[in-house]
């Protein structure tokens, strides 16, 4: 029996770091949209990172972008290029920067492994298929987002 | 008004016409399915005879591509009223007609201990080349900052055990129909609200079988309004277990569930 809910309150806190990111990058928090759990693998937008985790959870968190908001995120660092490895290394480092912050958070715990990369169609091998998913859209600078919740039971 | 049964298409054919086969007379009584008919009016629009007009519509309700209709009490009363001499008002009967209201979505508290803040650390190795030698950095702090709505509960439904309250069932019981928003919102709730009760009542969905979901129609289940009301008794009974195991709530002593 388990109805200790910090381990929900604190994968709360990790997502709460992706709003901080876009606050940082953009000045303006994004406003979390209606979730939903799907039983099918959601679609994911144009570029994807992906956060394994372990520990008292176990599966994945996934960020995931369309391409007109990457490229609003690389007109904001002063990127000039935004090529589809340019997009995808933004959201690597837009993940990494996720994960590490996770780990320094959350320590032995809940670990967060380095985030994989990839595109919309594309699904990393190393990570499960999840038997129900949290989809958290999410809206920032006229642009929707996306984060995943894929854990195993 | 007439008294004889009335038939009509099931308004969920759709998801299952692909998977059967009928023979051509069964088609033909479904294709005059589109509005309500009974067997007689059925007999004259197809030229079939009545008995296998009959045989015809029992197997599209075998199938679940048809359905008796039924029609509440209320309007049953509202048609024979406007019909015949006078007759119960739908106020007198009132007390007969089960009548369920929206219930209102909580607003979250914030959560009791908003989590430590830590240091910004450096972008790690990953296993793509970052765009800036320099990450952005933040501060990990209380996730109140982000703008969340309340844990209400929708559902989008597939066709199966779900129906909603404009469907009349003269005899609702409290283990064959019941509404899933409060025991969302109960769930959520113990965990704070937020993204926090979202992800608890993730949790507690996640041990129930997959087969069981989607036997229950319940493809994808928004988190937000709705007034749904589940008829899946297994579904309700491992939902109960997970709800009572993993959030420590009793879905049979919340009032409207």
């Amino acid at each position: 029996m388990s109805t200790s809910f910090e381990t929900e309150q604190e994968l709360a806190v990790f997502i709460g770091t992706v709003g901080h990111y876009f606050q940082t990058i953009g000045g303006a928090l994004p406003d979390f949209l209606t979730p939903t759990l799907e039983l099918e693998l959601p679609a994911r937008l144009a570029c994807t990172g992906y956060m394994p985790v372990s520990g008292r959870l176990n599966g994945w968190i996934a960020l995931s972008l369309p391409t007109t908001l990457i490229n609003i995120v690389l007109k904001k660092l002063g990127e000039p290029e935004d090529d589809q490895n340019t997009q995808l290394d933004l959201v690597a480092e837009i993940t990494g920067t996720l994960t590490s912050n996770a780990r320094e958070h959350f320590g032995e715990h809940l670990k967060v492994a380095p985030p994989l990369a990839a595109t919309a169609g594309d699904f990393p091998r190393s990570l499960a298929m999840p038997p129900l998913t949290l989809r958290l859209p999410f809206h920032w600078q006229d642009d929707d987002g996306l984060l995943l919740i894929a854990l195993q039971r | 008004m007439k008294n004889t049964p009335r038939y009509v298409r099931r308004e969920d054919f759709e998801a299952r016409i692909d998977q059967v086969e009928l023979p051509v007379e069964v088609w033909t009584v479904f294709a005059e399915l589109s509005e309500p008919r009974d067997i007689t009016e059925l007999n004259t629009r197809t030229s079939l005879a009545c008995g296998i007009v009959q045989q015809a519509v029992d197997q599209l309700v075998t199938q679940q591509l048809a359905r008796k209709l039924t029609i509440s009490w209320r309007d049953f009363a509202a048609i024979k009223a406007a019909t015949t001499a006078p007759f119960p008002t739908p106020a007198a009967v009132k007390n007969a007609i089960v009548s369920v209201q929206a219930t209102e979505v909580p607003t979250n508290p914030p959560l009791s201990t908003p989590p430590k803040a830590v240091a910004p650390a450096p972008t790690p190795a990953v296993h793509r080349q970052a765009v800036r030698p320099t990450p952005i950095s933040f501060r990990i702090s209380s996730p109140d900052a982000t703008t969340v709505r309340p844990p209400a509960i929708s559902l989008r439904i597939a066709p199966g055990g779900i129906t909603t309250l404009a469907q009349p069932n003269p005899t609702p019981a409290k283990t064959s129909m019941w509404k899933l928003r409060p025991v969302l919102d109960a769930i959520g709730g113990k965990a704070g609200g937020g993204v926090a009760g979202q992800l608890l009542i993730y949790r507690v969905f996640l041990q129930i079988p997959t087969e069981l979901m989607q036997a229950a129609g319940l493809h994808s289940l928004s988190l937000i309004n709705n007034d749904f009301t589940v008829t899946h008794p297994e579904f309700r009974s491992a939902l109960a277990e997970a709800a009572r195991k993993h959030a420590d709530v009793d879905i049979d002593q919340l009032p409207a569930a």
